[in-house]
């Protein structure tokens, strides 16, 4: 895995990982500014990991194969085996 | 990683409660074939499954089958929410209601509670994938003897979506097996377990 696609994932772990912090935070307390700010700050970032990953790497998710002719949801290691 | 979607893989409208109905499908909940075993007998042979295509068909089918289980708790859960105290009374369900009041609780129809020893992770390929292709039959077959039992079109809609994914996920399951044994010596398919022999 080159080091622009590791930084990439990385991306996308460090911006998922917020926004499951602040959800489960924002799930008791819906209308609290500085979490709802936090929330749409990460949000956007992991939305631009994703699209990134999605467009130049693997697919992310089997919904996001954005290769027009190869299924590629299988081609890359998977992530128990310890090379992501 | 995984991320939920607020959604049912395929909707579920129930009108009329039925205790007895819902007895007999928790089973597909937490009994010995049901969706939450599947989910789970999947899952956790990803990791010593070797071809990453197969890794890749465990993934997807195990993902489905917690769709499934939600499917099958929103049923059970349609089935119980208004019953009245009579029609508790009347039913073999009311022995469940002491513990579990309307709760939606990974049970056998028996009242087994559920127990991974309904499955297997053997870390072999071949006994895996065999293992697989059976437990999508015995779920078949358990979806079957609920739709003899139940009548309302409501819940047979549902139940019958369910059937059908037994009978594809058996199809793929088999063309795994395949491509696994394609790769080992065919004149002895059992020489190695690729899983475990380097």
């Amino acid at each position: 895995m080159c080091s622009e696609e590791m930084k990439l994932w990385n991306e996308l772990r460090v911006a998922s990982f917020a926004l499951v912090e602040l959800g489960l935070y924002l799930d008791t307390h819906c209308e609290e500014p500085a979490a709802m700010a936090l929330y749409q700050q990460y949000r956007v970032q992991r939305q631009n990991a994703l699209e990134a990953l999605n467009l130049r790497y693997g697919p992310v998710t089997p919904f996001d194969v954005t290769n027009p002719t190869k299924w590629t949801w299988t081609c890359d290691p998977w992530p128990w085996e310890g090379e992501v | 990683m995984w991320t939920y979607e607020r959604r049912l893989e395929y909707p579920v409208k129930i009108c009329k409660p039925d205790p007895n109905a819902a007895q007999a499908i928790i089973s597909q909940l937490g009994g010995p074939n049901g969706e939450l075993g599947a989910s789970l007998r999947y899952l956790n042979q990803r990791y010593t499954m070797t071809d990453r295509n197969v890794a890749g068909t465990l993934t997807d089918i195990g993902t489905e089958e917690l769709a499934h289980m939600e499917i099958i708790g929103a049923i059970v859960h349609q089935l119980t929410r208004n019953l009245s105290m009579d029609q508790i009374e009347k039913s073999p369900f009311a022995a469940y209601f002491v513990d579990h009041t309307v709760g939606v609780w990974p049970s056998a129809a028996s009242g087994m509670p559920f127990s991974s020893a309904t499955f297997q992770c053997l870390g072999d390929p071949i006994a895996d994938l065999t293992e697989d292709m059976a437990a999508e039959q015995k779920a078949r077959v358990t979806y079957d003897n609920i739709l003899r039992l139940v009548d309302d079109p409501e819940v047979r809609d549902p139940i019958k979506f369910l059937r059908e994914r037994e009978i594809v996920h058996f199809q793929r399951f088999g063309e795994c097996l395949r491509r696994v044994t394609a790769c080992l010596d065919s004149k002895n398919f059992y020489a190695i377990n690729p899983s475990f022999d380097k």
